[in-house]
């Protein structure tokens, strides 16, 4: 192109007003948290509003700490005002350099109205990434909530536990000398949790063998799959669980996908679960959009100066068959971005609850002392250009109940004949166990009762407006196809479309 | 040692492609089960021990008499490539680190085929060499190859198909002569409808590793203006001149300390004190003493110059013949007299008398003569004696490949094309001499090139001519300028002398990229510039120029011929003609004297070429690559690199909005 240098120019300009830093200021760090929200963040932000909030975050941590009054002037706007203001109450306050810097970053993003903003520390950062790639510090097991007890519903392969005595089914009572009975999940989580190597001693008591035992366990670094699934049992659906858009996740996925292939069966639909998968990486998630499709637009994308791109996917393959795709409030970030472009490109529709909202991207930035800041700097919409960020998307077919969208979902795929149970907590659907709070029937004085809006998704019956449990027995009755047997004590709801 | 140390990362470039495989090929070494009777055997050997193909416990055979895949085939390729990338430089433009997108919002390649997806192992190879032959060849060039939606990459290739891949590693004017040019290389043997063996790609293979190590694909480019004269490439910078085995004396000890010290970059003053005692006691090995006392960095050049003169001398002293250390030697001195004589003639005329003391010590014709006669010829030629250096040359250039090739180029210099052209018709080398049988041929092709260059001239002239007169086109590109990235469509009105801009660009200090957007007045050179960060349009003149690609742009391809030696070489392949053009450095700084731009006043240029993809049916022009580099003598260094692509539907009337005018906030 021909003379494209006053842009250049005028770019030179503007970076020369970004200031170097002196090694030795002890807000070196809090700077360059300023500039980059300053020339970065998505919400253009300005400088007097960064300030304010550095400095309101400071003065009311004085006031919570130390009952020490330390009055925000309204003077102060600038970035020297705020480093000079924060030295001189860093005084006053006898704190350290580094928690007051901490106040002020976490002071300054506060005012961006944008919780996706983070100033993470080397620690939380690493976590950060763990969390994204599916890794995580433990012992190896997952946990569910029964009946006020915490049970062992599943060994993670390779795993600590896996290698332990340890099975599923266990109710664990204590942790070293914790006592976990009666707790709920964010308190026993508390006590499970530690740093990798540490080791503890678990106290499970298992029913099966009457028995209480003690395991030593030491925590460790484990990567989860980040895609899970298999076949039902009836109909040729596949159902592929997607944790989170880590950077094995397309493999995996793909390797499920062949995995089905090669089961020789002919496949009538796919079920895909973004539930409670809050995200992950934009480069994972188009790899995974290109297994659904040749190619197409997945996103736009733009940023604070109003620059528009437009992301593509290419050189993939049609999925050929019906895809529903299972959606949350926790289904958020590049699980709504894939959601959203396989319904607009028609090939996907969405069951389930409204998705998060969280339409933004960031970048995350390494700081000069090894902590990072985690910036939004683009907003993204759907192929048909819809607004994701603080809307969500609301799905083609909104179901409530956690086991009734993967009804609804098989439903939606013609499915013929049904068979739903409880197994150890789990409702099993057509051979695929779902973690559900709350088991599919309960036993009451007036008979057997099954949650509601299940009974109803299956039925197709939208009579049925309860939303906890109803008497199974009336439906029955009326439903020559819908029947209940019971073996080894399990019992299996089963139904075929009349 | 700057020359020396950069043919030693020649050397490396070398060895990496090579790998010190070949040795133990002898050796025994057997990566598969299934070859050791096969015709194919060696070729597969070196390839593996190239990296060319997979082996180690998981892969127990090679399968060599299986047909080869089209998609196995473009992963050979790949790694082919990758080996010899450097050498089709000059006509990709993309160096070893080029990347495939400058990143989110930037277009990134992708194959137009439906059957080869993204998360497969043959991707990202065949996306590779699909792209090269891109660059080469022009848009979707590989569907040339394998036309269609589908690539098949699991179908046996033919012999025909695998030529056309083959071809981009050959100076081959048109695309419809693959399969002759290919076999004329004789990398394969077949039948065109031939399906190609697992074996037969395996020595295809071997000989274009060969091909690739020996001599430049256009031996006569001079792209960067700093190839001549040209001196051999020496493998081994650092040899002891001697050797020495245990237990050694303390001298022995010390002088291969010092040795070692050198060759690892680790020397200190302490490493050629040891060497000064070396030289002035009984310690025999003169020459290597010497030598590396020429390497001394705290000495002048005019005491290193001394030192690598006294190497010489114990060389003749020691009544030895070793042709390949004289050469290193006069290397060595060479060396020195670039960096002691920069432009300066007369410095060059001094090392060179003394150079040609040695003549008379060494036999006429012998290969001792021709080591020094060649670094006296380079010398000559520095000195501005060409005629001389040609003297020199012609003695002994059909057994020397150097010679041949400075023989050549400095004939053309001269205006003799023809004589060049009948000095290499009467080359019969011997068939066993491979360097100099492939260096015949291509110095054969690169001299058809020559006598092209002001036919194709004309058709440049003439296509850029066309674009020129046309009422208005679109240009939609991507370029980097100085780390700035940009992506524009670029609207032109020639009828109103108007243009509008607008795409966005990327600060490689910034984060998040911003909005360009401007509108061109040229009847009153007037640029209007959208600052998005003041929300406001600005004004600037554009009647001066900034850089110096700028002033060379103005000048048409006659006169860029003709006064400033551009060099043209013309492709044809499928709907395209491709003219690629470089102009040499050296060159440009001349006529840059008399031109000056904002930038200041020009003080080198390293690159300067060009792509021009020609659609053959309309003579329009259809894409422009380009990649610049100047140095200016604020010391500023300007690297300009894109991509164009020209498109005559879409264009319309430009008409600058008044409020732009006014500079009002839109």
């Amino acid at each position: 192109m021909k003379r494209i240098t006053h842009w250049l120019l005028a770019a030179f300009l503007l970076l020369t007003a970004v200031p170097v830093q002196a090694a030795s200021n002890p807000y070196a760090e809090t700077e360059e948290v300023f500039w980059h929200i300053m020339e970065s963040h998505l919400s253009k932000p300005s400088a007097n509003q960064l300030v304010k909030g550095a400095l309101e975050a400071v003065s009311k941590q004085a006031e919570q700490e130390k009952k020490l009054n330390l009055t925000v002037s309204p003077e102060d706007d600038t970035l020297p005002e705020l480093e000079q203001r924060l030295l001189e109450w860093q005084k006053k306050g006898g704190w350290d350099a580094t928690i007051v810097r901490t106040w002020a970053i976490d002071g300054m993003l506060s005012t961006l109205d944008d919780p996706h903003s983070i100033f993470f520390t080397t620690d939380e950062l690493r976590l950060f990434q763990s969390d994204v790639e599916n890794q995580f510090v433990g012992f190896g097991f997952r946990l569910r909530l029964q009946n006020d007890a915490l049970i062992i519903r599943e060994i993670v392969p390779n795993s600590p536990a896996a290698a332990s005595v340890l099975k599923r089914g266990d109710q664990l009572l204590k942790v070293d000398q914790y006592s976990l009975v009666g707790k709920s999940f964010e308190e026993a989580y508390a006590y499970l949790k530690g740093n990798e190597g540490s080791e503890a001693a678990i106290t499970v008591y298992r029913p099966s063998e009457s028995r209480e035992f003690v395991v030593k366990l030491k925590r460790a670094m484990m990567t989860l799959p980040e895609a899970e699934g298999q076949l039902f049992a009836k109909g040729g659906v596949g159902y592929i669980k997607l944790e989170t858009f880590g950077s094995e996740g397309a493999l995996q996925f793909r390797d499920k996908l062949e995995e089905f292939k090669r089961s020789g069966k002919l496949m009538n639909g796919l079920i895909v679960d973004l539930r409670d998968n809050g995200g992950g990486y934009l480069s994972s998630a188009r790899d995974i959009a290109s297994l659904f499709m040749e190619d197409g637009l997945l996103m736009y994308t733009t940023n604070r100066n109003g620059v528009e791109v437009e992301t593509w996917v290419r050189n993939g393959r049609d999925i050929g068959i019906p895809v529903l795709i299972l959606v949350n409030g926790g289904t958020a970030s590049a699980s709504e971005l894939l959601s959203g472009a396989l319904r607009d490109h028609g090939i996907a529709k969405l069951v389930g609850t409204k998705t998060y909202g969280k339409g933004s991207a960031q970048q995350v930035i390494p700081l000069s002392e090894g902590d990072a800041l985690k910036l939004t700097l683009n907003e993204y919409f759907t192929p048909k250009h819809t607004v994701v960020n603080h809307i969500g998307l609301t799905p083609d077919m909104i179901v409530e109940d956690y086991a009734a969208q993967v009804v609804e979902a098989l439903h939606a795929l013609q499915i013929p004949t049904w068979e739903l149970s409880d197994e150890d907590g789990d409702t099993v659907i057509n051979g695929i166990p779902f973690p559900t709070v709350d088991p599919l029937f309960k036993q009451t004085e007036g008979g057997l009762q099954i949650r509601a809006q299940v009974l109803a998704h299956l039925l197709g019956d939208t009579t049925i407006t309860e939303k906890g449990y109803i008497s199974l027995a009336p439906y029955l009755e009326k439903h020559r196809t819908l029947k209940l047997m019971s073996t080894n004590g399990v019992r299996t709801l089963s139904y075929s479309k009349p | 040692m700057q020359k020396l140390i950069r043919t030693l990362t020649c050397g490396l470039l070398v060895a990496t492609l090579v790998t010190p495989g070949f040795a133990s090929a002898a050796g025994g070494f057997m990566p598969y089960g299934d070859i050791s009777k096969h015709h194919a055997r060696d070729s597969i050997i070196r390839s593996v021990q190239a990296g060319l193909f997979a082996a180690g416990p998981g892969v127990p055979l090679f399968y060599p008499k299986r047909d080869m895949t089209r998609a196995e085939f473009l992963a050979l390729i790949d790694r082919l490539y990758y080996g010899g990338q450097y050498q089709l430089y000059p006509l990709t433009f993309l160096s070893e680190h080029a990347e495939w997108t400058s990143g989110e919002g930037f277009d990134k390649p992708y194959l137009p085929y439906k059957d080869v997806d993204r998360l497969t192992w043959m991707y990202n190879p065949t996306l590779r060499i699909s792209y090269v032959l891109d660059r080469l060849y022009g848009p979707n060039a590989i569907q040339q190859v394998f036309p269609g939606e589908q690539m098949h990459p699991n179908q046996p290739i033919t012999q025909e198909e695998a030529a056309k891949i083959l071809q981009m590693f050959v100076m081959s004017s048109d695309g419809k002569h693959a399969w002759e040019d290919i076999r004329e290389w004789g990398w394969l043997e077949g039948e065109k409808t031939d399906r190609l063996k697992r074996g037969e790609a395996a020595v295809a293979a071997d000989r274009l590793m060969t091909y690739l190590v020996q001599d430049t694909i256009m031996p006569l480019l001079d792209y960067d203006g700093q190839k001549f004269p040209m001196v051999p490439e020496i493998l081994d910078v650092f040899p002891l001149f001697s050797t020495y085995t245990n237990p050694k004396s303390v001298d022995e000890e010390k002088y291969v300390n010092a040795v070692e010290a050198i060759r690892n970059h680790e020397d200190t003053d302490a490493t050629f004190e040891d060497l000064r005692k070396l030289a002035s006691n009984s310690f025999g090995n003169k020459i290597g003493t010497h030598f590396y006392l020429s390497w001394d960095p705290s000495t002048t050049l005019d005491l290193n110059l001394e030192e690598a003169y006294k190497a010489i001398d114990a060389y003749f002293e020691n009544k030895i013949i070793l042709p390949d250390t004289l050469q290193l030697l006069s290397a060595n001195v060479y060396d020195i007299a670039l960096q002691l004589g920069g432009k300066d003639q007369r410095q060059y005329q001094k090392v060179l008398e003394h150079l040609r003391g040695y003549e008379k010590k060494v036999k006429q014709d012998s290969k001792e003569w021709e080591a020094l006669g060649i670094y006296i010829a380079a010398l000559e030629v520095k000195a501005g004696q060409i005629d001389a250096a040609l003297d020199q040359y012609r003695l002994f250039n059909s057994s020397h490949a150097e010679a041949l090739i400075n023989t050549t180029y400095y004939l053309i210099q001269q205006g003799r094309l023809q004589e060049a052209e009948q000095l290499v018709a009467n080359q019969k080398p011997k068939a066993s001499d491979s360097r100099m049988t492939q260096l015949t041929r291509l110095l054969k092709q690169d001299i058809a090139s020559l006598k092209q260059q002001s036919e194709i001239a004309t058709d440049l002239a003439f296509t850029l001519r066309r674009l020129d007169n046309s009422d208005s086109y679109q240009v939609k590109g991507e370029a980097v300028l100085s780390g700035f990235t940009f992506k524009y469509t670029q609207d032109i009105d020639q009828r109103n002398n108007t243009s509008r801009v607008s795409g966005f660009y990327q600060s490689p200090q910034k984060l998040v990229s911003d909005k360009l957007e401007t509108y061109t007045d040229g009847k009153e050179q007037i640029q209007y510039s959208y600052d998005s960060d003041r929300d406001k349009w600005d004004k600037y003149k554009t009647n001066s120029l900034d850089f110096l690609h700028e002033w060379i742009a103005k000048q048409s391809a006659k006169d860029r011929l003709n006064n400033l030696q551009a060099r043209y070489y013309k492709q044809t392949f499928g709907n395209y003609d491709i003219i690629t053009e470089w102009i040499p450095g050296p060159v440009l700084e001349e006529k840059a004297k008399q031109v000056s731009t904002g930038r200041g006043k020009i003080k080198s240029v390293p690159l300067y070429m060009n792509k021009y993809y020609i659609d053959r049916d309309t003579d329009q022009l259809l894409q422009h690559v380009w990649r610049y580099e100047e140095i200016y003598d604020s010391d500023e260094y300007v690297a300009y690199s894109g991509t164009d692509k020209f498109d005559y539907q879409h264009a319309g009337k430009v008409s600058i909005p008044e409020e732009v005018r006014k500079g009002v906030t839109p």
